[in-house]
């Protein structure tokens, strides 16, 4: 083994420990030159002092309950951002059943007034809700 | 162990899957937030978007990354936007000091992250995490999405040049 070799292999061997062959290869080496001997303690040196110092950060205590919170927060914001178009299509939908039902003309017709009108105010709510949002994102 | 994760997310159980995930991978993700925003609560905060953003995403998962893979792509996103986000509002404002690298620790801890900020940005960032993760190349690699070989090229230059700035 050269220097260059002994080098590399003393650095493999911080992390994980070569086989037998190889440390003695290594020892023997090292019995003989005193750069790599310099080398292979320098290096020891730094493993120690990073493996001392650099110590692994924990979580705090109160992580999980607070990002659990933050979840529930989110999913309550999701169904209050989808709540009016559902109160909006389930209001529609039982009007023009109660119509379709009570109402002198053919249901057929009940139904397709009662879709059409559900869809154009669907349509004005989003328009609707969009102009205010673009007013309140230039207002900030 | 990520295979029953995988196996989870077939099934559509994402609140089990989530929960998996965050035993899994909630500290080491942690660590990696800690590499890269230089400050503990902040990373912790930082977590927290992740994990966040995770269960947003988690039933788009389409299975061709492993979740691992997956999670930590989503974290170094994450944690790049931050910091993107804090240098612009650092630039912007002259009066704000920037927060030291690390504080109220020994001053060796102080002299060893010295000598790690003189090394180039994927070194330091391998090195740390591979200190970090407790001597896991596999976890670091899987972390940066880079080869198990090039993190041990990248750790024993780290180490040569750690060697000569600490004589």
């Amino acid at each position: 083994m050269d220097c260059r070799s002994v080098e590399e292999a003393i650095l493999d061997s911080l992390e994980n420990a070569g086989t037998t062959s190889v440390q003695r290869e290594i020892d023997v080496h090292l019995a003989n030159c005193p750069a790599c001997t310099t080398f292979a303690a320098r290096q020891q040196r730094v493993d120690a002092q990073l493996s001392r110092l650099l110590v692994p950060p924990e979580l705090s205590p109160g992580f999980r309950k607070a990002l659990r919170k933050r979840i529930r927060r989110e999913a309550m914001q999701l169904w209050a951002d989808s709540l009016p178009e559902k109160v909006h299509f389930l209001s529609c939908g039982f009007a023009t059943l109660m119509c379709a039902v009570l109402m002198p003309f053919h249901p057929a017709a009940v139904l397709s007034a009662g879709t059409a009108a559900t869809l154009v105010t669907y349509l004005l709510m989003t328009a609707v809700r969009n102009f205010f949002e673009s007013a309140e994102e230039s207002g900030q | 162990m990520s295979d029953d994760v995988r196996q989870l997310l077939q099934k559509r159980r994402y609140s089990a899957a989530f929960e998996r995930l965050l035993e899994l991978y909630g500290k080491k993700v942690f660590r990696m937030a800690v590499m890269m925003m230089h400050d503990a609560g902040r990373a912790e905060e930082v977590t927290q978007d992740i994990f966040l953003k995770l269960w947003q995403v988690l039933p788009a998962y389409d299975g061709r990354a492993s979740p691992s893979t997956w999670l930590y792509t989503i974290a170094r996103n994450t944690c790049l936007t931050v910091l993107r986000a804090e240098s612009y509002r650092k630039a912007s404002s002259l009066s704000h000091a920037p927060e030291p690298a690390v504080a109220d620790k020994g001053s060796l801890r102080i002299e060893l992250e010295q000598c790690l900020s003189r090394l180039p940005e994927t070194q330091r960032e391998v090195i740390t995490l591979f200190y970090l993760e407790e001597r896991s190349i596999e976890d670091v690699a899987q972390m940066l999405d880079i080869p198990e070989g090039t993190v041990k090229s990248h750790l024993h230059r780290a180490r040569r040049a750690l060697g000569e700035i600490m004589e």
